[in-house]
């Protein structure tokens, strides 16, 4: 199966801020969750993938497509929802309606009329009268309803309540039902991110720092409870992380580098965010 | 491209009612003009270019201030077409602000027996050539290099200024509010230029866009 995102050696400098040769893969058919706190490079990363700002160096593949070349046609099959939706204030659905259907070749109609039903969205209300989460639930309804193969969101569920966060990633697991759609989802709320994706990919000041299966990393990795004394004899390259605290060390660790019948518990992704960050910083 | 327009097309039906209302008294008023003399003064055309400019800057901030451009961005088109749709969606606001203002005061001329209408061609080409270069002026330092957000209504002014000062320079001495006939060859090679203008203004536009950062 093609990957759905190739992304190789990607470079974008600004005066104070620079992405640096990134390499992110998302296979075709999954879902990947880009994690990173703010100001990491998860939006800079997004927008140089879809074109919206340009990058200075790599090359980047789009469901098997160099996107530098046809990246136009691509549009057609992605799906994007921003953090911010931007519609006129004054348009209503019919609108809306009116304005994607002469913009992508594959609009649904009736596919869109749906998700306005499933998602309860007024069809006479202007879009300033929307809630935000209204408003995502919108920007939502409209990146599905173009046969789009492959969904882009940034930061997109931030803001909403829990209920609506979990009215929409039940639609995404839906979405990944076909083989042939994938997702990318950046946010910095990990524990949304945590339930819903196959991949995990952390960000931190501009630098991938892994691209991984979230199973295999739940795998790998674990949480030793030990002492200061007890960590001296552990091999340093099973160290991934420290955190010191009264009643001990915790220590992120790879299961198979460390002693049989170490004190080791389950650790989540965002513990292995969080210990990944502290050790870099 | 095509849902550039549309979006365009939609926002000027519902928010622009009022202004397409004085369009349409002016041009009420101008055939009655016509009806009597035969031709309408320069205020006229130029007062409804002025309307026209107003559209084209309020339909463009308005997508800057709602989001909508970074909608477009994310659109199926390439950023020549997103460039070209805005430039196409200037010409066609301009031919019919042309439209609107020529039928009325042509069929006013011919109901008052004036049968000579080369007055009327005139001004109407005075009032397309203002509003193709008000929106060439201000598209173009929109997309060129080192056009910052604030600057923008700076730039629209001063775009507005030009687009009337530059055509006026080409009428005769002649009163202001009296009957306005510059030679009309004049006019003609006058709007020739202003298309040219416009098409050197789009490509370019397109060029700077390309290597910009949304």
């Amino acid at each position: 199966m093609t990957n759905a995102i190739e992304i190789r050696g990607l470079v974008k400098e600004y005066k104070d801020f620079r992405l640096n040769s990134v390499d992110l893969t998302l296979p075709g058919g999954c879902i990947l969750g880009l994690i990173g706190e703010n100001g990491a490079g998860k939006s800079t990363l997004i927008k140089c993938l879809l074109g919206v700002i340009l990058k200075n160096e790599g090359s980047i593949k789009i469901l098997g497509r160099d996107a530098d070349t046809e990246l136009a046609d691509i549009k057609e099959d992605i799906g994007v929802v921003m953090d911010e939706v931007g519609i006129p204030d004054s348009f209503r659905y019919k609108h809306i309606n009116a304005v994607m259907k002469n913009t992508f070749r594959n609009w649904d109609e009736k596919l869109f009329e749906s998700y306005m039903d499933k998602f309860k969205l007024p069809r006479d209300k202007k879009f300033k009268e929307f809630s935000r989460g209204m408003k995502m639930k919108m920007g939502i309804a409209i990146a599905l309803s173009h046969n789009a193969k492959l969904l882009v969101l940034d930061e997109a569920t931030n803001g909403l309540d829990p209920v609506i966060r979990d009215e929409v990633t039940d639609i995404f697991y839906e979405f990944t039902r076909d083989e042939e759609h994938s997702i990318l989802i950046s946010s910095h709320i990990v524990s949304d991110l945590e339930k819903l994706c196959d991949y995990v990919s952390f960000i931190h000041k501009g630098q991938v720092l892994l691209n991984e299966e979230k199973d295999v990393l739940l795998e790998e990795y674990a949480i030793a409870h030990t002492t200061e004394e007890e960590l001296k004899e552990l091999d340093p390259s099973a160290i991934r992380g420290r955190k010191s605290g009264k009643y001990g060390v915790q220590v992120l660790v790879r299961r198979d580098a460390v002693p049989a019948g170490m004190n080791l518990s389950p650790v989540t992704i965002e513990e292995l965010f969080i210990f990944m960050i502290k050790e870099i910083d | 491209m095509k849902g550039i327009l549309t979006k365009d097309i939609i926002s000027l039906k519902i928010n622009y009612k009022t202004v397409l209302f004085c369009e349409l008294l002016i041009s009420v008023l101008s055939a009655l003009s016509s009806f009597k003399k035969g031709a309408v003064s320069a205020v006229i055309p130029i007062g409804s270019a002025i309307l026209a400019e107003m559209l084209t800057m309020a339909l463009f901030f308005e997508d800057e201030k709602t989001g909508f451009d970074k909608t477009i961005a994310l659109f199926p088109i390439s950023r020549r077409q997103e460039v070209l749709g805005r430039y196409i969606s200037a010409l066609l606001t301009a031919a019919a602000q042309t439209v609107i203002f020529f039928i009325p005061v042509t069929a006013g001329a011919f109901m008052g027996g004036h049968s000579d209408i080369t007055p009327i061609i005139s001004a109407a080409l005075l009032l397309f050539t203002i509003c193709l270069v008000f929106a060439t002026t201000i598209y173009l330092s929109i997309y060129g290099p080192g056009a910052k957000k604030g600057k923008k209504v700076f730039i629209a002014a001063g775009a507005c200024i030009i687009s009337v000062i530059g055509p006026r320079s080409v009428i005769p001495e002649r009163p202001f509010f009296d009957k306005f006939s510059p030679p009309t060859d004049k006019m003609m090679l006058f709007t020739v230029i202003g298309i040219a203008f416009t098409a050197i203004s789009c490509l370019l536009s397109a060029a700077f866009y390309e290597k910009k950062d949304i």
